[in-house]
């Protein structure tokens, strides 16, 4: 077990004392469709600061740094997306020769079921 | 397929990837293009720990998770209610789902049983050369630093303590702390909440307020 040092003292009370727990917060961290925190990414990508939009989930992501790399990881590909910077993945195609498989399986997911195309 | 990925609204996509219309496996492939080409870019771009990766293991890497991301867009489908840009949702998916998957390959050697293993289980908070200066406010300081190790010891469950070490100590992410305490990201916030809400209200009852620990820490 590791002793704390004066920067990890630090940090640790920081977090004991500091660290927000807000509910509504943490129910939209934990779900991985959650469509506001999308919207939020859009926006800071557009330039927008997070801290205006919804300040609760910027002080969350202060503390809670998993959250923090996942946004930050959304907002830079939104941006490398709206500068056009995204790789082309055509160049790197490789051959899979379970490719068409999965795209079966994905296919057959996401039909309808038979009773509502009746 | 570039341009007519970007034409779609949010209905369009939902409309053709159900099936409703005879779009569904160009808007499959449209899909998971753009997922994949997101993916690549995080990892080649933004993961700074992939670097000795060649771009044909990127390229894979991305292809794989492309694909689990997919999946579960298409199994989420239902849930998704409009109040975002489709894409962006699906892009979210797709990034937790790497992100989640990287660090589980990272720390696939962790272990919780291992933090307490290797000695004592309570940190110590020694006192430090930033202390003021003079006896009085040394012996102080000292006190305080010993009620809050007597805190760490007395007030949390071995579950709470070796969890708040891991996230707040360690920064080991929740998902893999969680995952190792059997529970998910969700109850291992409230595990976290009830530590910090115990240790805090330990250390009120000996005196120490809030606001005096939390100037004692700047």
């Amino acid at each position: 077990m590791s002793r704390c040092n004066d920067n990890n003292r630090k940090q640790l009370m920081d977090f004991v004392l500091k660290a927000p727990f807000d509910e509504s917060v943490i129910d939209m961290d934990c779900k991985d469709g959650c469509e506001q925190i999308s919207h939020l990414a859009d926006r800071v990508a557009r330039g927008e600061k997070l801290e205006d939009l919804l300040p609760e989930y910027e002080e969350h992501i202060q503390y809670w740094h998993d959250c923090r790399e996942e946004f930050d990881a959304l907002v830079a590909i939104l941006r490398a997306e709206q500068a056009g910077q995204l790789p082309d993945v055509a160049i790197f195609e490789p051959a899979d020769p379970l490719s068409g498989q999965q795209n079966k399986e994905i296919q057959q997911r996401s039909d309808p079921p038979p009773s509502a195309t009746q | 397929m570039t341009d007519r990925v970007g034409e779609r609204t949010n209905e369009a996509w939902l409309a053709d990837l159900r099936g409703e219309t005879s779009a569904q496996p160009e808007a499959l492939a449209d899909l998971r293009e753009r997922l994949q080409r997101s993916l690549l870019y995080y990892l080649s771009q933004e993961r700074s720990d992939l670097r000795d990766l060649s771009s044909q293991e990127l390229a894979q890497m991305a292809e794989d998770l492309s694909q689990d991301a997919l999946i579960r867009v298409i199994d989420n489908l239902n849930t998704f209610r409009g109040e975002s840009l489709f894409t962006t949702w699906a892009n979210r998916i797709a990034v937790r789902l790497a992100i989640s998957d990287l660090r589980r390959a990272r720390y696939k050697d962790f272990s919780l049983d291992d933090m307490t293993a290797e000695g004592d289980l309570m940190p110590n908070l020694s006192p430090t050369s930033e202390l003021p200066p003079g006896p009085e406010a040394a012996t102080e300081r000292s006190d305080v630093i010993e009620k809050i190790n007597r805190a760490f010891e007395e007030a949390l469950t071995e579950r709470q303590y070796r969890a708040l070490e891991a996230v707040a100590l360690q920064g080991i992410p929740m998902d893999v702390v969680a995952a190792q305490m059997g529970t998910n990201r969700n109850a291992l916030y409230k595990l976290l909440h009830d530590a910090r809400r115990k240790l805090r209200s330990y250390l009120e009852a000996q005196g120490l307020p809030i606001d005096y620990m939390m100037n004692l820490f700047q």
